[in-house]
């Protein structure tokens, strides 16, 4: 589990006090004063350098399917090199933190976000973070020989062996529900190798063919699945929303962020 | 007396695309070496009448008309037919079998993955020919998977002299010029993987290495490609003028700095690249070329002048186009290498190449 905080607000005692109830006893915690406002980063899988800060799981894999990692820190060359938009050649999840602004960049997969929980939108908001998911433009843009059914074959090409369910409906992360992550919280995720999982929910075909719920389940239900995943010491991938997913259904959900 | 041989093509010249072109080079390359007689359903413009050319109206009308050729072909002792597209196999076929002659087959690609049972039953008839010739390895792989002998198979490059004039010397760029990119490409099917260049060029042209891309080609897809292009900023960086006559798109060929050619091969469509032509005119236009490096187009693109990435790797399409911007001395050896190949290609020897595989010579 992971948890970056960044506050205009807040001075570094205030801040921690805040998240203070987020954290686990064992973990490292720092806290410092940036130009963004005061930053606050707990557990792993972090990785700082200048004025970026990169959270997650980057994939050498571009169908982000393959478990096997890169360094947070070749994301961050990436971005030192071309710019904060690199971030979106680390298939994955992966966040980007920019501690000069407070501006935030996300992987195109959008696996890590800033969650729909009631709680993270309030702490969001009460830690002055502004940065929403992007929202979702729609596209129509059809190819005649295109068949779903080819699409998941080719995403299940890339998907190594996958092993038994998780049921991530077993703890309860949060009192408030999600109507969006409910569907999945049983029979959706699957574990995978290097201690990851894999979101394969079984109506996988009507999310590909419906752009508004494909949109919905990546922005909204996506976060939840991964926030329980990080909570069992996993990081969730999710193969159908990253970039040669993305750029090949039979429409087109672009970046507006 | 000389070898009479009936090609039989739904496609041919003046359509556009790499087929057409393909299939009038060889006919145009060989007339010397053999008596051409083309049956197509492609339409005529003025200037391409000619006796050697008959055109119809579809499917049938390629059967009505091609077997008034029975006379014609059976004048000679030595004879062939050419099925200019493997779905038209059963009808070359029957016509070879009641005119007593041999018949060859021409097969590219994406047609070699049959999608309907129709179309498998025609693949079937590619076992009885003489001899079925691709145009690049992996094809000639997809046909020796559906059964052909590979001793009755082969392969021909099918490298040909641009139609656009010849380039000059490629220009060295200034120390701190941004590159400017170029891809021809039909904007019908999603295998083409434009998007990918679209997603490079937001990466490179948000840090000052790339300042323009051009996507020449037309097709169903161009619509929804620009509302991408506007919907991630890059109304300022990428443009979809269209199809392009052949002296336009020489002037902006001329005006780019490195070729892009992004396809992959999408399970999806069932879509790949047969080859790959317009790799080998970016590159004869005196362009090094970026390739997306499978199916055919790993066969077009040469290393002299081709730096061939994973296609659906959007990071290796940013790392091998910053490469070229980063050094000059290798973008310009590769370009003066594109361009001194290219002035040797010499579409006579490839019709006659592929003229001696059909027939067996070879």
């Amino acid at each position: 589990m992971t948890v970056v905080a960044l506050s205009r607000r807040h001075e570094p005692a205030a801040l921690l006090v805040e998240v203070a109830h987020h954290l686990l006893p064992h973990w490292e915690v720092s806290v410092e004063v940036t130009p963004a406002g005061t930053l606050l980063c707990a557990g792993s899988d972090i990785h700082r350098a200048d004025r970026w800060l990169a959270v997650g799981q980057p994939l050498d894999d571009p169908w982000g399917a393959d478990p096997l990692a890169r360094p947070l820190s070749d994301a961050l060359e990436d971005v030192d090199r071309f710019g904060p938009g690199a971030i979106v050649l680390s298939p994955g999840p992966v966040l980007l933190l920019d501690t000069l602004t407070g501006h935030a960049h996300r992987s195109l997969s959008g696996l890590v976000g800033f969650g729909p929980h009631p709680d993270d939108l309030q702490l969001s908001s009460t830690l002055g973070q502004s940065s929403p998911p992007p929202r979702a433009q729609i596209i129509e843009d059809s190819s005649p020989a295109f068949s779903v059914e080819g699409l998941m074959a080719e995403i299940e090409a890339h998907t190594p062996t996958v092993g038994d369910p998780i049921d991530l409906g077993a703890f309860t992360a949060h009192p408030w529900p999600n109507p969006e992550a409910e569907p999945f919280l049983r029979d959706a995720v699957y574990g995978l190798g290097g201690g990851h999982a894999i979101f394969r929910p079984h109506d996988r075909s009507d999310i590909l063919t419906d752009p508004h719920r494909y949109g919905r389940v990546r922005d909204l239900a996506l976060p939840e699945l991964q926030y329980r995943c990080r909570l069992l010491g996993r990081w969730l991938l999710a193969p159908m929303f990253e970039r040669p997913v993305l750029d090949q259904v039979g429409f087109a959900v672009a970046e507006t962020q | 007396m000389t070898q009479r041989i009936l090609l039989v093509t739904v496609d041919y010249a003046p359509q556009t695309g790499g087929v057409p072109l393909l299939l009038s080079r060889i006919v145009e390359a060989t007339r010397g070496d053999a008596d051409w007689r083309v049956v197509t359903a492609a339409p005529a413009e003025s200037g391409h009448e000619s006796d050697e050319v008959v055109r119809t109206h579809g499917v049938l009308g390629i059967a009505r008309t091609a077997w008034r050729q029975r006379r014609w072909l059976r004048a000679s002792p030595d004879r062939l037919i050419v099925s200019g597209h493997v779905y038209l196999g059963p009808l070359a076929h029957l016509i070879g079998l009641l005119t007593r002659t041999r018949v060859s087959t021409l097969a590219y690609g994406r047609e070699l993955v049959p999608e309907r049972l129709r179309q498998r039953l025609a693949l079937a008839t590619l076992k009885r020919d003489h001899r079925v010739v691709t145009i690049s390895q992996h094809s000639s792989d997809l046909v020796n998977d559906l059964g052909v002998a590979s001793e009755r198979s082969s392969w021909v490059a099918p490298e040909m002299a641009p139609g656009f004039v010849e380039p000059a010397m490629p220009d060295r760029r200034g120390p701190t010029e941004p590159l400017r990119l170029i891809t021809i490409t039909r904007l019908a099917e999603g295998y083409k993987n434009v998007e990918v260049l679209l997603r490079a060029v937001s990466v490179l042209a948000a840090s000052g290495r790339v300042s323009c891309l051009t996507i020449v080609g037309d097709g169903p897809r161009r619509a929804a490609l620009q509302q991408k292009v506007e919907a991630w900023g890059l109304s300022d960086v990428v443009e979809l003028p269209g199809q392009l006559d052949d002296s336009e798109l020489s002037t902006r060929l001329a005006a780019s700095h490195v070729g892009v050619f992004s396809s992959r091969h999408a399970l999806a469509e069932g879509g790949f690249e047969g080859f790959g032509i317009v790799i080998q005119e970016l590159a004869a236009s005196g362009l090094p070329v970026v390739v997306g490096d499978v199916a055919g187009a790993r066969d077009a693109a040469r290393s002299q002048w081709a730096l061939k990435v994973a296609p659906d790797d959007l990071r290796a399409w940013v790392l091998a186009i910053d490469r070229l911007h980063e050094d000059e001395d290798l973008r310009m050896d590769m370009a003066t290498a594109a361009r001194t190949w290219g002035r040797q290609l010499d579409s006579t020897d490839m019709g006659q190449a592929f003229l001696a595989e059909l027939t067996g010579a070879g």
